[in-house]
């Protein structure tokens, strides 16, 4: 009763099973179903025993020639599925993986961080200075004279004296009094970074804080350059933000440096063609800049007739803001967990 | 302060847009950061003649109307009573802003379409008149920009003038930086007086008590001004430097400051009946100002009087009693200079910040003084219709001159980094009006004027040449990769922050978060947490929240749990290392550095962990234990003790190397509560220096064992009073350098082993460094142990 009408009827319906199998577990299942020890094929093979030698032999060629076939086809489809070392895993990999939580560095840290990291690498050591400060150290010997309106109150905290607390003490409103706490105690020629906390008393907004952080550097020696400072900066910020910024110095005043200048750098979205970021300007005021004034090297006992030097300050909130598009300064010293590890 | 652009351009020929004198000005560091085009609010708005009026059907009060706007010819609706055919009147065309906001669109009236408005001067924003629309002169230009047409077709330049630059407060100030730049000369007005016989003299003298704190004094009288408004020319000059019109006496005084930089003030000469000017020390008392200001003085405000009465703060404001007024008929007109630490003090007397007083603050340049007071009264007689009497009265008390400040060449290429020559040099410092006394290859003399107080020593000088020659022109040098073998203070810095740093890394690899306080803090929840510990207050704070500063981490740590908690944050392992603040606190800074570290809630959960533990005192002093271990710092110490922020029983002093540097406990509910913080709360904060100190030698190599090792677990009971660590203690040392660790690896309480009683299980693990430990050995020691503890601690061997 076996007849090549049979044979033709199994490959068609293998090749069927084959068509909708979707996966390598569903191949496997296929090609066992018809091509294993006691799959369909097998079975026909099987059966050619009742047959005459006639039938024998056309039904066998047949049925042997659709098996190789159908061999064929199921490899095709899926050489590595079908092959016994197939990657099943035996696992839920997509199960999320475990792992104890590691902490993370505030964003102001970071940003410290990898500030100083650049002027390390460029030979600035680190130093620090303290933030309860004598006039002397903040105002007095930058060059501030007497009745400059940044001493006034609304620009500078100041402590209330009590027991224990002399008269006189304030709040440091920039890094820079470690300039002179450095001057006192070291020798030149010197390079040194300094980040710190600073206060101002400002109103609290968005853009503001009566605290925040600054990185203080300066470098004395003979023969040290305006071109110097440029050069520093440069560097500085091309390693920092990008290898392509350009700078923009502009001439500007601070007591304890002359000439002074504000440095812009060319806007980090944009590259100054003009964006919400830089407000259609093209430029990012970044920071703070001059040769040291010859009355703070008198200052220290330094003679600026043989020494001369650049310091500079620039503030981390600024530029963290900036690298982070924080637009709220204030979130900085909430704390907030959920803004804090997202850095 | 702001200066207008046309008026700029006046004085200096140049063809820069305003943007561009903005720009410039700003690199050569007179900034200016803001160009407000004052026509702007204009655009779309042109003169145009009403060639037809018509009544509308239906409409009484409307009108249509023809318009002639040049271009073309536009159907208006108007409701003016005075339109009239024939009127030149400003047209807001369609798309034109009008100041309140509207924009004017196509509009249907009464079945006509209405193409733009005609507007009033109050429309415009011009002026509070809404009688009717406004009208032009008849021979208007028709469809000219309406800015130009009313002469407000001008920018408003604002400059952010840094303290220093006395010299740039003025319109003529401005114009000699743009007059370096451009290398043009400036176009000054001409000042002549045309004066009357009598003389100024002949109605005051003038007496200065204090010349060190008036130097010059000058008052002119002009007779018989008419008081009224100010030309349109004048007064669209002062809108656009950012003053408002007043009259024409008082428009002149201020035109001629922002003019020379020079303030004037303008008395009725009625109260001067005395015949004499006389500048004083105010007594201590009351003084009402022009701004009808009742102000303190004492005798820091420099008082003009007539010898009797006090008439004006001197260099601040005027006195309301002899201010100018509509029955004004003869002025006493004054043009004085004043020290400017001494105007500084006042206005901060007297609570007041004018033009006036911010000019005399930084400096104004005394040898100005007459010409600025006899422009003013060339205006006077010009517009106000006065009569100048003959000659100032100039008491000159104490001269000022120009100093004379050296450059040398070499020095200035030394602190720039240039190669600039001598001739650069005196091409820059003559077009800032600097004259040059002489000068060589390497020395150049200058004069420095007195409307420059700022240029007093070499180094000001080489600033003139970087700001003028331009910053960005300064070559940029590689002298900053110099690098300098280290000092002492360089390696003992590094030492430390080397190990601030591992500190830092080694809290986040235990799975705590960095917080960062500001360090201020408020008294309150200071007194609460530690009420004896003293606080470092401000004198000056912004508010209650930021009135002292912090003197614990407690207070930081804690203010950022609730800031987490409050947000359903609950499970926080956060740390900071910073400053704590006080009297004492830290030796000479009144300020120390501290490790603080705070937990609260629950462990990490994870799909396979199941119930999470809570963060507790065993999980802090777990990080604690491990921070010493990873840093290589000494271990630390707890010894319980009483520390008033947290909880009885449950507070320990923290000690490395048998000094006390800090304090671990769960905070005090009660305090927690003042944070908002309802549930469990552990936390340590303990001194850095000290700390870090404890920095263990250097790991010295120890040999790998060779022997193996062999291990005895003993479960006993114990009662609940036994401290663990002593029984572990005990049992290193009855081992006698054979016992490598111990381990404790359960204990629990409960039912099975009664109350009172805990059940401990300790893993001892033996080895000796020599040879293979017999299994007899080994069960001779276990069984010294066992006896010790069965005697010492009470013990009730379980299993072993």
């Amino acid at each position: 009763m076996a007849d090549t009408s049979n044979v033709e009827q199994l490959y068609q319906e293998a090749l069927e099973a084959l068509d909708s199998a979707d996966s390598p577990k569903a191949i496997e299942a296929v090609k066992v179903k018809y091509l294993g020890r006691k799959g369909a094929f097998s079975q026909i093979l099987k059966g050619l025993k009742d047959l005459s030698i006639e039938e024998k032999k056309t039904v066998g060629a047949e049925a042997n020639r659709r098996k190789r076939e159908f061999e064929e086809k199921v490899e095709g489809k899926g050489a590595a599925a079908v092959t016994s070392d197939a990657v099943v895993s035996k696992l839920d990999y997509t199960l999320p993986g475990i792992a104890p939580r590691i902490g993370r560095s505030h964003v102001l840290t970071s940003t410290t961080e990898s500030i100083v990291a650049i002027f390390k690498r460029l030979g600035f050591d680190v130093e620090t200075g303290p933030e309860i400060e004598k006039d002397y150290y903040n105002f007095e010997a930058l060059n501030f004279p007497p009745d400059h309106p940044a001493r006034d109150m609304q620009d500078t905290f100041y402590l209330r004296e009590s027991d224990g607390l002399p008269a006189g003490l304030l709040l440091r409103t920039h890094t820079s009094n470690v300039q002179i706490r450095a001057f006192e105690r070291r020798t030149p020629p010197l390079k040194i970074i300094a980040p710190g906390r600073v206060f101002r008393h400002e109103a609290i907004s968005t853009r503001s804080y009566c605290v925040f952080h600054q990185i203080e550097g300066f470098q004395v020696a003979e023969r040290v350059t305006l071109g110097d400072l440029k050069g520093a900066l440069l560097a500085f910020c091309q390693e920092y933000f990008s290898l392509d910024v350009k700078l923009r110095f502009r001439p500007s005043f601070f007591p304890f440096t002359e000439p002074s200048a504000e440095v812009d750098m060319s806007c980090l979205l944009c590259s100054g063609t003009g964006c919400q970021l830089c407000k259609y300007d093209g430029w990012l005021e970044i920071l703070g800049c001059g040769m040291i004034d010859p009355n703070v090297m008198r200052a220290v006992g330094y003679d600026p007739e043989k020494l001369t030097g650049y310091a500079f300050g620039m503030g981390i909130e600024r530029v963290a803001m900036l690298k982070h598009r924080i637009t709220d300064i204030r979130m900085l010293y909430q704390n907030d967990l959920r803004f804090l590890r997202q850095f | 302060m702001k200066v207008s652009y046309n008026w700029l351009r006046e004085l200096v020929e140049v063809d820069w847009s305003p943007e561009e004198m903005a720009h410039r000005l700003t690199l050569a560091g007179t900034a200016c950061e803001t160009v407000i085009d004052l026509g702007a609010r204009f655009s779309k708005m042109v003169t145009g003649k009403i060639e037809s009026v018509e009544s509308i059907k239906g409409a009484d009060k409307l009108k249509l109307t023809q318009v002639n706007v040049g271009s073309e010819v536009l159907e208006i609706v108007c409701g003016a009573p005075n339109v009239a055919a024939g009127q030149i009147v400003p047209v807001a065309t369609v798309g034109a802003v009008m100041p309140d906001g509207l924009t004017i669109g196509r509009m249907k009236k009464f079945g006509v379409e209405s193409c733009g408005m005609i507007a009033s001067a109050a429309e415009l924003g011009l002026s509070d008149d809404h009688s009717g629309i406004m009208v032009f002169p008849e021979r208007t230009e028709i469809g000219r920009p309406l800015a130009e047409a009313l002469g407000l077709d001008d920018y408003t330049l604002e400059f952010e003038l840094t303290p220093n630059r006395a010299d740039s407060m003025s319109a003529i100030g401005i114009a000699r930086d743009i007059a370096a730049l451009a290398g043009k000369p400036i176009r000054r007005p001409t000042v002549t007086v045309t004066e009357s016989a009598e003389k100024s003299s002949d109605y005051i003298t003038v007496e200065i008590d204090d010349p060190e704190f008036c130097p010059r004094y000058i008052g002119r009288v002009i007779k018989n001004v008419t008081i009224g408004e100010s030309p349109d020319w004048l007064k669209s000059r002062l809108l656009a430097c950012g003053q408002t019109p007043i009259n024409n006496v008082v428009d002149i005084t201020n035109y001629v400051m922002l003019e020379f930089g020079q303030p004037l003030h303008a008395f009725d000469l009625a109260h001067f009946d005395t015949g004499k000017v006389v500048v004083r020390r105010a007594e201590k008392g009351k003084f009402t100002t022009l701004d009808e200001q009742e102000r303190e003085v004492d005798e820091s405000v420099l008082m003009i009087t007539n010898g009797k009465e006090d008439l004006a703060a001197g260099g601040v404001m005027g006195g309301l009693k002899s201010s100018i007024t509509e029955t004004t008929n003869d002025v006493l007109l004054e043009g004085a200079n004043f020290d400017p630490s001494l105007i500084r003090k006042s206005r901060r007397v007297l609570n007041l910040n004018t033009d006036a007083s911010q000019r005399f603050e930084k400096g104004v340049d005394p040898n100005i003084t007459l010409q600025a007071t006899d422009r003013a009264t060339q205006l006077l007689v010009e517009i106000a219709g006065g009569e100048a009497l003959s000659g100032a009265v100039d008491n000159y008390a104490r001269r000022i001159d120009p100093i004379e400040v050296s450059l040398r060449v070499s020095r200035m290429n030394q602190i720039l980094g240039t190669d600039l020559s001598a001739e650069r040099a005196v091409e820059i410092f003559e077009a800032l009006e600097l004259a040059v006394i002489d000068s060589s290859a390497e020395l150049i003399k200058v004069s420095a004027p007195t409307f420059r107080p700022d240029l007093e020593r070499e180094i000001d000088l080489i600033e003139e040449i970087a700001r003028i020659h331009g910053l960005d022109n300064i070559p940029t040098t590689d002298g900053f990769l110099a690098i300098y073998a280290a000092d002492e203070t360089a390696v003992l810095n590094r030492e430390r922050s080397a190990l601030r740093d591992d500190l830092h890394r080694s809290l986040r690899a235990l799975g705590f978060d960095e917080i960062i306080g500001s360090g201020l803090a408020d008294e309150r929840l200071l007194s609460a947490l530690d009420p004896e510990l003293p606080q470092a207050r401000l004198e000056n704070p912004i508010s209650d929240e930021f009135a002292s500063m912090r003197n614990s981490l407690a207070y930081s740590l804690l203010a950022a749990a609730k800031t987490n908690v409050t947000h359903q944050v609950m499970d926080v392992r956060l740390f900071e290392i910073g400053n704590v603040y006080g009297a004492g606190i830290g030796g000479e800074f009144h300020e120390k550095s501290r490790v603080g570290a705070l937990v609260s809630g629950f462990e990490e959960r994870s799909w396979r962990s199941g119930k999470p533990a809570v963060q507790d005192f065993y999980l802090l002093k777990g990080a604690l234990e491990r921070l010493s271990s990873e840093v290589r710092l000494a271990d630390i110490v707890l010894t319980p003790e009483n520390h008033s922020c947290f909880s009885q029983g449950e507070s320990f002093t923290v000690s490395v190397n048998d000094r006390a540097i800090g304090r671990l406990g769960a905070i005090d509910p009660a305090i927690a509560k003042r944070f908002d913080i309802k549930q469990a709360v552990w936390m340590a904060e303990w001194d850095l220096e000290p700390y870090l100190a404890a920095k263990l030698p250097d790991t010295r190599f120890e040999p790998i064992p060779r022997y193996p090792s062999s291990s005895r677990d003993l479960a006993m009971l114990v009662s609940e009073e036994t401290l663990v660590g002593d029984m572990v203690r005990a049992i290193n040392e009855l081992g006698g350098g054979l016992v490598e660790d111990v381990e404790v690896f359960d204990l629990f309480r409960g039912k099975q082993v009664g109350s009172g009683q805990k059940s401990v299980a300790i893993s001892i693990r033996f080895r000796s460094s020599e040879k293979s430990l017999e299994s007899s050995e080994v069960d001779g020691l276990q069984e010294k142990i066992i006896d010790y503890l069965k005697r010492e601690f009470n013990a009730e061997i379980r299993d072993h």
